[in-house]
């Protein structure tokens, strides 16, 4: 699919007045230096800016590890007026609510990528990737505002009862509910996270070489069964990618959560009932919080950080090995 | 015993009217005046720029009585109140050479402790600051259960039942027990509280141990009162829902069915959907009264000794008493000098320290005939009972120890 | 599919075994291809409906709001007596213009030398801070937030002002522009580099006179799409910019931004019309961040057409 491609077609509009404009000659080793320095000069700052950043995270969370010790990971009871910083609450709902996103996101962003490839007219598939990719410009306290005013009170008085009906009141989903909860979080994570999905997997399908998926058609295999079988993963690395990119962003999301969640620290059995996550917590209780608490929620964000830092680097990682097996 | 119900009643219904008829030569004396400034002086106070941060409770107030100030002072700019909280509000005016905040209001005055937990090296005496009580208002208990109206009787006991998950459904015994005539349906209670440092918490929180007569040990309610975090947090069930600020806690309760929460009296007048279902609160004589100014003033006028270390003035024992009730404070330097207002010198800063401790004046006090409508009559637009004429002569006496860097009076 | 009794002809018995496995396979495998091709049919309306949706809850409760008026007026807060009080948005207008102005000044030219370097340059150094960019793109942005109000607002004494917001914006925008500048300069064809550098120019000036020109829109998409980012941000301005109600072109004094303005709207929202009208922001917010996106979208579909 050429037009989808960000493909590389060596031609040359620009060379020609430049190379006339070039003709003066600099020293070449001098200015090269100074280019150099000026590139690295310039990226430095932004390195200074993150060493920075890390340093004040990590200086700020010390009070919170001499405190709190392993505590904060282990710990179930964040209370902080009593001085308890059990943070697995807060972890365990970043986890859940990135999982539920990844859940319902990736099913039907990698199938509705198939279908914007392979399934719709040439001449739609354009605007209708685009359309689809539009969701992610769309600001989260724009996803928190629908989700507070429009899909609580429905998650209230239809959903949560329904799932509680229909899967004879499971543990993962029974309580007393209001709306607020891990899965209304989940559910509005997976619209925000679907554009990623749906735009990075397009990409990774759309690369699968079309001698690959004629072959397969060629030898009887059905639509269905060369794309399952040929060409999702053919783009397995780019689907990898895309799935990393999306829990990195489900993982840190921080203010449409924070709306929808409840922010309520027990570590409750059940998806239907609050909870929050590390970055919701601090949205809410940053406001008049002690230095202790802050230093807590600085670990916490130190935790998090290494979190996303690590599904990151695994994405990489996985993509580079699938990458070099897709060459051989 | 209903008869005493109704005889409050109309004792509430007489107060408040009284109230009202009593704002109506006040409001006509401000259209009559309306271009006074409410001190002489104001109209000379220098050109400076201020700005507050804190306690939700205050912010209707704030935000009605700031353009009014700053219409009749043209030399004033009073930046929006930010309703960050009571803890933000101490945060941020301990560390007010940075942050240039320049009152920190807060519904719980500060004390050493909260400097301590906001402070590592280097922290100021809580001598350093004054604390001016700005605003009298009362914390209503709103609920969102469809088919049940207004004014729903509820204990201390019940309260603190539903907060700690004990009693959770809406027609348990105990609240069905005080009221009879309510068709409460089965549905399961979800209590809404704070995620932040709040002094609505405390109001609430201390009203509920005093109320049921808790130790920190024992009782119904046995925890201390506190705003530095969310009092009710960890005790609270984990069907409840927390939001950030009185209008969070406001929009959780409109937003949820079956819910109920505690709030600023201002955000339920404020608010349709809470006005239409207000709780009334057993007071200390064993009487159930909702929320009204004549009430809140009535519980207030019980308590007639406040300063800044004696604050608590929930549970009064009269009959007309609204009994979830506070003083509202704003916390500021004595010392009005560069460094304690982020301003480039001594001289900026006496002009903001003067520019300061004139508006909460202003704010503080009542209006007369010959000044025009000052702080305290707005505050009645929005649900706050006007200060107590001791508290606001207890006002004065407090600003009028702020200086500048010279010592010299700013006042 | 196992045959107990021999075969008179194994040959002929199986071919017609196969055959009628693959018919009835045929069959199957058909009918499976077609449903589930229409599951991927529908998971992708899903993916359109719901944009859709969106934007016709913004359209239907946020267009009663839209007026001259709430364009260009300060806030005002409703009261008791006034519920329907609620002003406009004129503060935050103009916040968010200086504010994610002064962030794009600070931003695009980091960003895009920066990611030059990533494109050009390949030794550990390098390599360390495309890992730290990819970290840094995924961090909650709520932290820089922190970050920025520790470090400039408390140590630095800058105070609660629209220029903390602006450096928070900024590092979150940095790190986008490298990795999209990144791939702009990648994409500029290595035999145009070639050819500037046979003819004897420096590395520099085959950098500002052939590739960066020959990236422009790659770059420009890169500046729109973290603008449109950055734009939307509600997270990193919670504690920075002071959130004022009063119009101010100062960057060193309080402003307001769109998302805060919502955010406050909406959860600090004393009233239900304050609340409701938060929609109206909404809607002013998202179709100025649409605009962004699809510019970005364009520049892009310009530079392919331009290489083609």
């Amino acid at each position: 699919m050429p037009e989808a491609i960000d493909t590389v077609e060596p031609t040359a509009a620009a060379a020609p007045k430049d190379r006339a404009s070039g003709a003066r000659r600099a020293p070449v080793a001098r200015s090269d230096r100074a280019y150099w320095a000026t590139l690295y000069g310039t990226t430095a700052i932004f390195v200074v800016i993150c060493v920075a950043f890390l340093v004040t995270l990590i200086w700020n969370s010390v009070p919170a590890w001499r405190f709190s010790g392993l505590g904060l990971i282990t710990g179930t009871k964040w209370d902080p007026q009593n001085s308890s910083y059990g943070g697995l609450p807060l972890i365990v709902g970043t986890l859940e609510t990135a999982a539920i996103a990844l859940v319902l996101a990736v099913p039907i962003g990698i199938t509705a990528a198939v279908s914007i490839v392979h399934l719709v007219p040439s001449r739609l598939r354009t605007p209708l990737s685009s359309f689809v990719e539009l969701l992610a410009a769309v600001p989260s306290v724009v996803y928190g505002m629908v989700g507070v005013l429009v899909m609580a009170p429905k998650f209230q008085g239809d959903v949560l009862p329904w799932l509680q009906h229909v899967t004879g009141n499971f543990f993962l989903f029974s309580g007393t509910v209001s709306g607020y909860s891990v899965l209304l979080a989940g559910t509005v994570l997976t619209i925000m996270v679907l554009p990623t999905i749906v735009a990075l997997s397009r990409d990774a399908i759309a690369t699968v070489p079309h001698d690959q998926v004629e072959g397969a058609l060629s030898v009887g295999a059905t639509k269905w069964q060369t794309l399952r079988k040929v060409v999702v993963p053919g783009a397995r690395v780019g689907i990898t990618g895309a799935v990393t990119l999306a829990a990195a962003r489900a993982l840190g999301e921080t203010i449409a959560v924070a709306m929808v969640i409840g922010g309520n620290v027990h570590l409750s059995r059940s998806l239907a009932q609050g909870g929050t996550t590390i970055a919701a917590q601090i949205a809410q209780s940053f406001d008049g919080a002690t230095a202790l608490t802050i230093s807590n929620l600085f670990a916490l964000s130190v935790i998090l950080i290494a979190i996303t830092a690590s599904v990151n680097l695994l994405g990489r990682r996985l993509l580079h090995r699938a990458n070099r097996g897709a060459m051989l | 015993m209903r008869l005493t119900f109704r005889r409050a009643a109309t004792a509430t219904a007489v107060v408040g009217a009284t109230f009202a008829l009593a704002a109506g030569p006040a409001f006509a004396a401000v259209a009559a005046h309306s271009g006074d400034p409410y001190l002489p002086t104001d109209t000379t106070s220098p050109a400076a720029t201020i700005s507050g941060a804190g306690s939700s409770f205050a912010a209707p107030l704030q935000n009605t009585a700031i353009p009014a100030y700053s219409a009749r002072n043209g030399n004033a700019t009073i930046n929006a109140y930010q309703a960050v909280g009571s803890g933000t509000g101490e945060a941020d005016i301990i560390k007010a050479g940075s942050t240039g905040i320049n009152w920190g209001g807060t519904d719980v005055p500060m004390g050493t402790a909260d400097i301590a937990k906001n402070c590592s090296s280097g922290c100021p005496a809580i001598t350093e600051f004054v604390q001016v009580p700005i605003g009298l208002g009362g914390v209503g208990i709103s609920y969102n259960v469809p088919g049940v109206k207004t004014g729903l009787h509820l204990n201390a006991t019940i309260l603190a039942d539903i907060y700690n998950g004990v009693i959770t459904k809406w027609n348990a015994p105990q609240i069905k027990k005080l009221n009879p005539k309510f068709k409460l349906p089965a549905a399961n209670i979800i209590p809404v509280f704070r995620s932040d440092s709040s002094g609505t918490s405390y109001i609430f929180t201390n009203f509920l141990q005093v109320a049921t007569k808790s130790t920190t040990s024992s009782g119904v309610w046995p925890y201390a009162p506190t705003k530095n975090e969310i009092n009710t947090y960890a005790h609270t069930p984990s069907y409840g829902v927390a939001a950030a600020h009185n209008g969070g806690v406001a929009s959780a309760i409109a937003n949820t069915k079956d819910s109920i929460g505690y709030v600023e009296y201002s955000y339920i007048l404020l608010n349709k959907k809470l006005a239409g279902s207000v709780a009334a609160i057993q007071n200390g004589k064993g009487i159930y009264q909702s929320p009204t100014v004549g009430g809140i003033a009535a519980d207030a006028a019980l308590f007639p000794h406040v300063n800044s270390t004696t604050f608590a003035i929930v549970f009064g024992k009269g009959k007309t008493a609204y009994p979830i009730c506070g003083y509202t404070w704003a916390v500021v330097w004595r010392l009005q000098n560069a460094s304690h207002t982020n301003t480039a010198n001594n001289t900026v800063a006496a002009a903001t320290g003067t520019l300061l401790v004139k508006y909460l004046d202003w704010l503080a006090h009542s209006g007369t005939s010959s000044t025009g409508k000052a702080g305290q009559d707005i505050a009645a637009l929005d649900g706050y009972v006007p200060l107590p004429k001791n508290i606001q002569a207890l006002a004065t006496r407090t600003l009028v120890t702020v200086v500048g860097s010279a010592n010299q009076k700013l006042i | 599919m196992s045959v107990s009794t021999l075969p008179a002809d194994p040959i002929l018995e199986r071919r017609a075994l196969v055959q009628s496995t693959a018919r009835r396979s045929f069959a199957r495998r058909t009918l499976v291809s077609k449903v589930m091709l229409g599951v991927c049919g529908v998971t992708l309306a899903f993916c359109v409906a719901i944009l859709v949706w969106i934007i016709y809850l913004l359209i239907s409760n946020g267009v009663q709001w839209i007026s001259v008026n709430y364009l260009t007026q300060d806030p005002s807060t409703p009261t008791v007596l006034q519920p329907n009080n609620v002003g406009g948005i004129k503060n935050a207008i103009v916040g968010s213009i200086v504010i994610d102005g002064l962030a794009i000044v600070m931003a695009v030219p980091i960003g895009i030398v920066a990611g030059l370097l990533l494109a050009e340059a390949d030794n550990a150094f390098v390599n360390a801070i495309r890992t730290t960019t990819e970290v840094m793109t995924g961090l909650p942005s709520i932290l820089l937030g922190v970050f920025v109000y520790e470090i400039l607002v408390i140590k630095y004494k800058l105070g609660f002002s629209g220029i903390a917001g602006s450096v928070a914006l900024a590092i979150l925008m940095i790190p986008i522009i490298m990795k999209a500048s990144e791939v702009a300069v990648r994409s500029v064809p290595s035999s145009l580099k070639e050819a500037g550098l046979s003819l004897g120019l420096s590395k520099g000036r085959v950098s500002r006179r052939i590739v960066v020109p020959t990236a422009t829109p790659g770059l420009l998409t890169a500046a729109l799409l973290a603008t449109s980012r950055a734009v939307g941000e509600t997270a990193p301005l919670l504690w920075l910019i002071g959130a004022t109600y009063t119009t101010s072109w100062d960057p060193f004094k309080e402003q307001s931004a769109l998302p805060i303005s919502i955010y406050q709207a909406f959860l600090n929202g004393i009233s239900p019309q304050l609340q409701q009208s938060a929609w109206g922001t909404a809607l002013v917010l998202v179709t100025v961040v649409l605009f962004l996106n699809l510019g970005s979208r364009l520049a892009a579909a310009y530079s392919q057409r331009e290489r083609r």
